[in-house]
């Protein structure tokens, strides 16, 4: 076996690992009831297909409004809105749900809920994915277009969503695959629809003790969403374009909805915040764990973030295959309470175990999430280099040296970024495999399960610092180690 | 520059695993033995009465107090179940009534000897069994502002009232401990098969279910419900925490539930007879007032609440026996429970 | 690097003697910490009583004494933690002659704070300490047998 071979099934093992694991730990014995499992199936389906639809609809829109802030001198600008739509993917889900139902009353529960909810966690991250899809794919086109006269309109329905049809799918897919594992939104407003596979999933671990039914949801749950993805296809490869005039699309309105939807979840969790501060005495005798968790929140998100670069680019590395292309294009993580335990189960958990297990966890339910994000599309995009490099005889490590890793770094590095500020927001995780309070979120949650719902929202604030030292430090770092090894 | 500041991270991150390490294996190696107590988060946190609890402990004890988190009493019954002996849980806290059956299906358990427990007596039923003893106890009803309902519940029947439509915060049995009490209430106060009547028609009244107690109470609390299932002593934490008054507990016609919280030893423990010294400071009166004020519920030892806010809180009619249910009857309830939830129009 | 660390006797060979005094405060700086390290320093309230003692008959300005007792104390662990950090920083950095100049820096701050919480017995060592702190960042005691003279050489600077 070549050492390509090697690093990919080591990949995969290492991404199916909690379901090997447990299937051998547990077994599957029992089949679950049909009509349960249909139902929540039923229920995540709808949920996901619509918050997707809408979430694709609204990033579209305010994706227009990012692609106005193009010239230099307003660049600053751009990123203030690049950080106010990915706010609400580091947020706990509970801050972003109070401020919604606080904005919108009153507030349709339901599948019409969830989907509002989905929409506002996620039409940021599709808006500035999408924005940089434009930016790299189409900024040439944009330009001619222009040029030769075309309207929004037409250049719309004739350029754009021909051209980014796959792209869009693929978009709409990484959110379902989102929602569809969604556990606590709808819980809380799907009324009579929020039972979903997770929640199943989770009611089977916690109170039928069922592991092998679990395990067998999370099964079924992982075959349907690749199923799915061998209907989408990568879409058209980026042609990496110099900064274009962008006239044709920008659209004014798009900063509107993006300023309006921040403000549906910015209203209550500021508010809270507000109310917080009065009690922030409370924290002044823990000025040392506070520190020692902030302390602990960076180290967490640093190490994931290191972590998800450098299996960033060992797809890279491993890249032009095409069944792992597929597998790593449908595959999804198993769910989080899986996920952690089969971790806990493998070794000991003492010590510094929890700082191993922890970012281990986090990478492997997170790495599909970045892949979905663009990285594929990238590795799609350098495939022809790749191609030409390797007819005239250059090998893997010389392809992935002077081709990929110049051109990859700094984007692994964006995207490492984007998984250290999820690592500095979960608790979900941390909680299971962690003994004590080890970061600013975990600290937050216990704050929340004990009555002190508004100084745990003013104790977020620190997750959001943390997450952006994470994520500049992961930019930066990326642009450092490039220019290392390419000088 | 960046040589300096790279060079000092690189010492005080190596230092911060090694002390991190350190801690651990100290606990391990040191000559102290370390009682490691298992418990949910808001027990073993800052803010609860978890760390006071310790300090009282080791100050007697000539050893060290460790805890162990865990989200909640299902997924610390599941740990223990999954990591066993490794875990090196000696004491574990935080398990309802209806964990108990459970728990003592899927572990073995060390006896505890309760002997003449000064327990009030609506505690009384909760000894029942010799290897748990609760260490805490709280009567859950509905919660509400002052003045911000027209109309009172009183019964509840009343919660149908058209007043109510959309405005009651609930817990999801499935997921959360004060979820399966309210359905355990509904189901004691009214009988199963009129309780799931009565259940389908309060649907509509229902603004959420939350997975957990903490969600719900925040729904509450930013006024997206008007009423939320929590605890009688819960206005208390409002009113002494956070100088505000206007929370208020509902009496109810209907007698109300108890939940306990109990405390056991597993029989894997490394430290047992330290174990039972710890639940015996749970049981005296410094645990027991510890534990009172930070987790906001009654004592179950009597002379700690008297002259103290709690103390008038605790006159409320409750239901009179604890029953411990089997788990198979549990998971029954709960599809059926599932079964309305399903019928659910929006 | 390592060839750039032994060439360095030769070409800044006058430092010599400055970088023996440099080796045995990194070593002596080592001692200190492992000790700190293996003891309960970290884990029992000792500095706190420390500065507790001290604080009061000490020459430290005002502001520094409300500060010491109104963060300090009640955050014993993490000033524990700094301090021993900031030992093992100087002792490595002293030993191997590595960022010595910044280092010695953090050294006065960490002698002069220990110099206003400590009794009056150890206050002459701190002076004398603070003294050879200030000496080595002067000279550079880094550029001869350490590693700063392989980046003095390429880069020059201040830094070195």
């Amino acid at each position: 076996m070549s050492l390509r071979n090697g690093l990919r099934l080591a990949l995969v093992l290492f991404l199916l690992f909690p379901f090997l694991f447990l299937v051998t730990q547990f077994g599957v014995s029992e089949v679950p009831d049909a009509g349960e499992l249909l139902w929540a199936f039923k229920n995540s389906l709808w949920q996901a297909s619509f918050s997707a639809v809408f979430s694709l609809m609204f990033g579209f829109w305010a994706a227009l409004g990012l692609l106005s802030f193009q010239n230099s001198g307003r660049v600053k600008w751009r990123s203030i809105l690049d950080i106010l739509c990915l706010l609400p993917n580091f947020l706990p889900p509970l801050f972003i749900l109070l401020s919604v139902l606080s904005v919108i009353e009153p507030f349709p529960m339901g599948i019409a809920g969830i989907v509002i909810v989905h929409t506002v966690m996620n039409f940021g991250l599709v808006a500035v994915l999408l924005a940089g899809i434009i930016e790299n794919k189409l900024g040439g086109m944009i330009e001619l277009a222009y040029v030769e006269g075309a309207t929004r309109w037409q250049f719309l329905s004739k350029g754009l969503f021909p051209a980014l049809q796959k792209d869009l799918l693929l978009l709409g897919l990484f959110i379902f695959v989102i929602c569809f594992g969604s556990f606590a939104v709808p819980l809380i407003v799907g009324g009579g629809k929020g039972t979903t596979i997770e929640v199943l999933i989770y009611e089977k671990i916690r109170l039928s003790s069922n592991w092998g039914g679990a395990v067998l949801l999370a099964l079924l749950q992982s075959v349907f969403i690749f199923t799915l993805s061998f209907v989408v296809s990568q879409g058209r490869t980026a042609s990496r374009a110099k900064r274009t005039q962008m006239n044709l699309l920008k659209s004014p309105s798009g900063v509107f909805v993006v300023a309006a939807i921040s403000f549906v979840y910015l209203y209550g969790y500021f508010e809270g915040v507000i109310s917080g501060l009065a009690m922030t005495s409370t924290f002044y005798e823990l000025q040392s764990t506070l520190i020692w968790n902030f302390v602990g929140s960076v180290v967490l998100g640093l190490t994931v973030g290191l972590l998800c670069y450098i299996s960033l680019l060992w797809i890279a590395y491993c890249w032009p295959k095409q069944w792992f292309e597929k597998f790593l294009s449908g595959y999804v993580a198993p769910s989080t309470s899986l996920a952690c335990f089969s971790l806990l189960i493998l070794g000991p958990n003492e010590g510094f175990y929890p700082f191993i297990k922890i970012p281990f966890a986090l990478v492997l339910l997170n790495l599909n999430a970045l892949v979905r994000m663009g990285w594929s599309g990238e590795l799609q995009a350098l495939q022809s280099q790749m191609t030409v490099a390797y007819a005239m005889g250059a090998s893997p490590a010389q392809i992935f040296k002077t081709i990929l890793f110049p051109q990859l770094s700094e984007r692994a590095g964006i995207l490492a970024g984007i998984a250290a500020i999820w690592a500095c927001g979960d608790f979900a995780v941390s909680r299971i495999l962690a003994h004590h309070d080890l970061s600013i979120a975990m600290m937050t949650e216990t704050l929340m399960s004990g009555y002190r719902l508004n100084q745990a929202m003013v104790l977020s604030t620190l997750i959001i610092v943390a997450g952006i030292l994470c994520f500049v430090l992961c930019v930066g770092g990326s642009r450092v180690l490039r220019r290392k090894f390419t000088a | 520059m960046k040589h300096f500041i790279l060079f000092v991270a690189v010492i005080f991150s190596g230092l911060f695993f090694a002390v991190l390490h350190k801690t651990e294996q100290g606990a391990v190696t040191n000559s102290l033995p370390t009682l490691r107590v298992f418990g949910y988060a808001s027990f073993t946190g800052r803010w609860g009465p978890g760390p006071l609890l310790k300090e009282h402990f080791e100050k007697t004890c000539n050893c060290k107090v460790e805890f162990i988190e865990g989200s909640d009493s299902g997924i610390l019954l599941q740990r223990l179940k999954i990591e066993g002996e490794s875990l090196g849980a000696d004491v574990l806290v935080g398990l309802d009534q209806f964990d108990i059956s459970k728990a003592l299906a899927d572990h073995t358990w060390r006896k505890l000897s309760l002997n003449n427990l000064d327990v009030y007596d609506s505690v009384k039923p909760a000894l029942n069994n010799s290897f748990f003893v609760p260490y805490d106890w709280g009567v859950l009803t509905f919660v509400t502002r002052r003045d911000e309902l027209k109309k009172t519940p009183k019964s509840l029947d009343d919660l149908l009232d058209p007043e109510f439509a959309k405005k009651i915060a609930l817990q999801d049995p499935r997921t959360s401990s004060p979820g399966m009490q309210f359905l355990y209430w509904i189901l004691r106060s009214k009988g199963e098969e009129e309780g799931f009547a009565y259940l389908e028609k309060l649907m509509a009244q229902v603004h959420s279910f939350s997975p957990t107690w903490s969600t719900a109470y925040g729904l509450f609390t930013n006024k997206q419900a008007k009423m939320a299932y929590s605890y009688v002593t819960s206005p208390l934490y409002h009113e002494i925490e956070e100088k505000k008054k206007d929370y208020v507990a509902l009496s109810f016609n209907e007698a109300l539930p108890v939940q306990f919280e109990f405390v056991g030893i597993p029989d894997l423990c490394r430290n047992c007879t330290l174990g039972e010294k710890f639940v015996n400071l749970m049981l005296s009166p410094e645990g027991q007032k510890i534990i009172m004020e930070k987790n906001y519920m009654f004592p179950v030892m009597k002379g700690v609440m008297e002259g103290t806010a709690f103390a008038p809180l605790m006159n409320v009619r409750t239901l009179n026996e604890v029953e411990i249910m089997p788990s198979a009857e549990v998971d029954r309830l709960l599809r059926r429970w599932t079964e309305i939830r399903r019928g659910e129009l929006n | 690097m390592f060839v750039a660390f032994f060439e360095s006797v030769k070409y800044v060979g006058h430092l010599l003697p400055i970088s023996f005094l440099r080796i045995f405060l990194g070593y002596y700086y080592l001692e200190s910490a492992m000790q700190k390290y293996r003891g309960d320093f970290l884990t029992r309230p000792r500095i706190a009583d420390q500065i507790a003692e001290w604080l009061p008959a000490s020459h430290a300005p005002n502001w520094f004494k409300i500060f010491a007792s109104s963060q300090m104390i009640p955050n014993w662990q993490t000033v524990a933690f700094i301090i021993l950090g900031l030992e093992f920083a100087v002792a490595i950095s002293y030993l191997i002659g590595y960022v010595v100049r910044p280092v010695a820096l953090l050294g006065v701050l960490l002698c002069v704070t220990m110099l206003f919480v400590s009794g009056p017995g150890s206050e002459d060592l701190y002076k004398t300490f603070l003294a050879i702190h200030l000496i080595l960042a002067w000279v550079g005691a880094g550029r001869c047998l350490g590693f700063d003279y392989y980046f003095f050489k390429r880069r020059r600077g201040l830094w070195w």
